[in-house]
């Protein structure tokens, strides 16, 4: 394989392999830029590859609703319907956008949806379709309440973490999350990490999550005020728990997602191979593949459509711009 | 220099033979080969005399960055864990991931065959610094300048931002 510069074929990596390369890009370059490499670099794009994990949460912070709503159906139709986590901040309260992901939500594992709009019946008519989940975040989601967390409890049997974090700016106007929390020690036994910073909950409610949740190992109550914990009761009863709080200290912040990677089963070992001397092979194998491609990208118009789409959300700092050849 | 990679540390320390596609022959200690998933796998089940690996996929040249790895990985991981029992304070960590840093540091074809060797040989944290030194030559460059510096064709896509 060595020696001879010429079979040294970046762009006949597998699909696969191109996937997990381009992972440690943003999503504009992702979209913009990898396809205009060359073309199997671009097939990578429009299949399913590169997709299983969308995670828009840092885009989606700085777009309007509209825009979300199509980044995300195009994100889900590419991904063959295979996706397996979901991260996007702000989804808007009409109902059809967070439907539509339920309803392409067949290998949905981690979902972050954090400052969303989403209501409580929004969540009760989907949730049916979100069993599978075992990571779910509805952070700063101001509309749900403890009928939303009861029908995911209810629903998500391998619910694992959940992350129900308020803003400590918008607590004061917050109701009290006791049933919230009620809602949680009832039906969601599995958990084995929570975190409710700057939730508005008392004593008794998360001493219930600690009592009905006996798999806790990790429980955030950063900024929950009104919590008194004794530390020897703690240590005494739930030594495996490790908690947070409820004074703030900054130096967790950073550590938050190191301790939830244990959570993903997300591996990124593959067996690779070549594309290279199996052309026509992978063409039997990529019909539908082509398809998605020449429906994405041929489509000239459709192309610059989201071009344009980016330069409407890109318009911060310079390092956006399109690169420019030296 | 190929020839062989002999420990000439005392005491002997049991050891594999890797043997290049190039038919060279490395001998490694045991615990730098088991840095190797896909040695490890079946390790134990292999005759002791009958320790030597055929790695067809992996040229002598690459063979000798890969196995430079994994015996850096393994004296640090053991310095590490010694500093952390008697409680010293130790930049171990630090230290290593900059060595991992200047390591990966190859031209785009030393790159391409090290990414294939510690996938061949399921080495995943080997696996994981080269793909994202991979990208991280990506970030920032033009599709004419990404092309350009890992040797891609260009297979007629117009690139209407090329400034030809």
């Amino acid at each position: 394989m060595e020696g001879g510069g010429e079979l040294r074929r970046w762009d006949e990596l597998i699909p696969d392999a191109l996937a997990l390369i381009f992972k440690n890009l943003n999503l504009q370059q992702i979209l913009t830029v990898i396809p205009r490499v060359c073309k199997s670099w671009g097939k990578v794009v429009a299949g399913p590859y590169c997709w299983q994990e969308i995670d828009i949460e840092e885009w989606s912070l700085n777009v309007e609703p509209d825009q979300l709503d199509r980044m995300i159906r195009m994100l889900i139709t590419q991904s063959g319907g295979c996706f397996r986590k979901l991260c996007a901040s702000g989804i808007p309260n009409n109902g059809q956008l967070i439907s539509f992901v339920a309803d392409h939500a067949r290998s949905l594992h981690t979902l972050k949806l954090p400052r969303s709009d989403i209501s409580n019946s929004m969540v009760e008519s989907i949730v049916k379709k979100l069993s599978n989940i075992s990571f779910l975040d509805v952070s700063y989601c101001h509309y749900i309440g403890a009928p939303a967390l009861e029908a995911i409890g209810n629903h998500c049997k391998s619910l694992a973490v959940l992350q129900r974090v308020m803003h400590p700016l918008t607590v004061e106007q917050m109701v009290c999350q006791d049933e919230e929390a009620h809602a949680i020690a009832t039906t969601m036994p599995k958990l084995k990490h929570l975190e409710l910073a700057y939730a508005l909950v008392s004593t008794d409610a998360v001493r219930e999550i600690l009592f009905k949740c006996r798999q806790l190992e990790y429980l955030d109550l950063r900024g929950c005020w009104d919590v008194k914990l004794d530390e020897e009761f703690l240590k005494e009863k739930f030594s495996g728990v490790k908690v947070l709080g409820p004074h703030v200290e900054d130096s967790y912040e950073r550590n938050i997602w190191e301790d939830c990677s244990d959570f993903s089963d997300s591996s990124s070992y593959l067996a690779w191979e070549f594309m290279a001397g199996q052309v026509g092979d992978a063409d039997d194998d990529n019909d539908s593949f082509d398809e998605a491609w020449d429906e994405m990208w041929d489509d000239e118009q459709r192309l610059e459509e989201l071009e344009l789409r980016f330069y409407e959300g890109f318009n911060g700092p310079i390092g956006y711009a399109w690169p420019q050849d030296a | 220099m190929k020839d062989s990679f002999n420990p000439s540390i005392e005491p002997p320390k049991k050891t594999v033979t890797l043997v290049s596609s190039d038919g060279y022959d490395f001998e490694v200690e045991e615990e730098v080969a088991l840095e190797s998933q896909v040695i490890k796998d079946g390790f134990e089940d292999k005759a002791v005399d009958d320790r030597e690996y055929l790695l067809f996929n992996v040229h002598s040249d690459t063979l000798e960055l890969i196995i430079k790895y994994c015996e850096k990985h393994v004296s640090s991981r053991k310095s590490i864990s010694a500093a952390a029992a008697s409680s010293s304070s130790s930049n171990g960590e630090e230290a290593l991931k900059e060595w991992d840093e200047h390591f990966i540091s190859v031209d785009t074809n030393t790159l391409y065959d090290i990414l294939m060797a510690a996938d061949y040989l399921n080495i995943k944290s080997l696996l994981d610094l080269a793909i994202q030194k991979v990208a991280d030559t990506i970030h920032g460059r033009s599709p004419e300048q990404i092309r350009k510096k890992f040797n891609i064709e260009n297979d007629s896509i117009i690139d209407p931002w090329a400034s030809e």
